[in-house]
């Protein structure tokens, strides 16, 4: 079973993207909620965590510098982390996969597009 | 149509669209604008490259209409805060479509975080534009406030 932490300061985002996840197969995920990157770096560390799906404007901790947590912690450094943001456009988008982000996807995330950011990762 | 004017129409009817399924049509620029007392504020600073803001004024139904569709689930099991946060969200997408289309290709921008019920913008030197917009017959609109942000051409 996948574990699955998702990070956005908005309920229903977290939610949108729970159902999304559901639909395209992963129903019977552990899926984590956290409202924003210090909680999501919490949830993270506590449990072994296959995926991160994060908003990039957050209080306490925005998405970017989660980022950079989980990129600089050798315990965590391999779970892929996608970003999915509103304020997107190519070069935001190539700065974080540089940084370290699978992928980026624009909101308001649907289950196809969902679908096609993570068919590796689902195989 | 100038390209606020453009980048505003895109955002609002393709966000709305997109994530409530909802058909939402502009209304003529000078019609007059219904206010109720049951109408929900939200408000959303644009930080960089320019400095600006977003509010959207909503009837408290429609809000809640889009929420049902949202949340897959009843209006009346549906808080107040869960109504609040889905109009954070709305104009959170609404203000990303609207600036990247409006900037050009690739610049970045940055975008403050939703706030519910702003006060009235009491200073009227400040430049703003108002669009509204009818899903089914109830009305909404959205403003955009800043000299910098309405003269982008």
């Amino acid at each position: 079973m996948k574990r699955i932490v998702i990070a956005d300061d908005s309920a229903t985002a977290r939610m949108f993207i729970k159902r999304c996840l559901e639909i395209i197969g992963f129903s019977d995920a552990t899926l984590v909620e956290a409202a924003d990157g210090k909680e999501a770096l919490t949830k993270i560390k506590e449990a072994p965590t296959d995926l991160v799906i994060t908003d990039l404007n957050m209080p306490v901790m925005d998405g970017e510098t989660l980022i950079k947590w989980i990129v600089a912690n050798p315990k965590i450094n391999q779970v892929p982390v996608l970003v999915v943001t509103s304020a997107g456009n190519p070069a935001k988008e190539a700065e974080l996969l540089a940084l370290g982000a699978m992928a980026i996807l624009s909101k308001p995330v649907s289950p196809p597009a969902l679908l096609e950011k993570l068919e590796s990762f689902l195989s | 149509m100038d390209r606020c004017d453009q980048a505003i129409q895109h955002a609002v009817i393709d966000t709305l669209e997109n994530m409530a399924f909802v058909e939402v049509t502009p209304m003529e620029p000078n019609s007059t604008e219904t206010v109720s007392d049951q109408d929900m504020t939200v408000s959303l600073l644009i930080h960089n490259p320019i400095q600006g803001e977003l509010r959207i004024k909503m009837p408290h139904t429609v809000v809640a209409q889009i929420t049902e569709t949202v949340y897959g689930m009843p209006a009346e099991e549906l808080s107040e805060q869960i109504l609040h946060d889905n109009l954070g969200e709305v104009i959170n997408i609404i203000a990303g479509r609207f600036m990247t289309e409006l900037l050009s290709e690739g610049e970045m921008f940055q975008l403050g975080l939703p706030e519910l019920n702003p006060i009235d913008i009491a200073d009227a030197s400040i430049p703003s534009r108002t669009w509204r917009y009818q899903i089914d017959t109830a009305e909404f609109s959205v403003t955009v406030i800043g000299n910098k942000l309405l003269k982008i051409t």
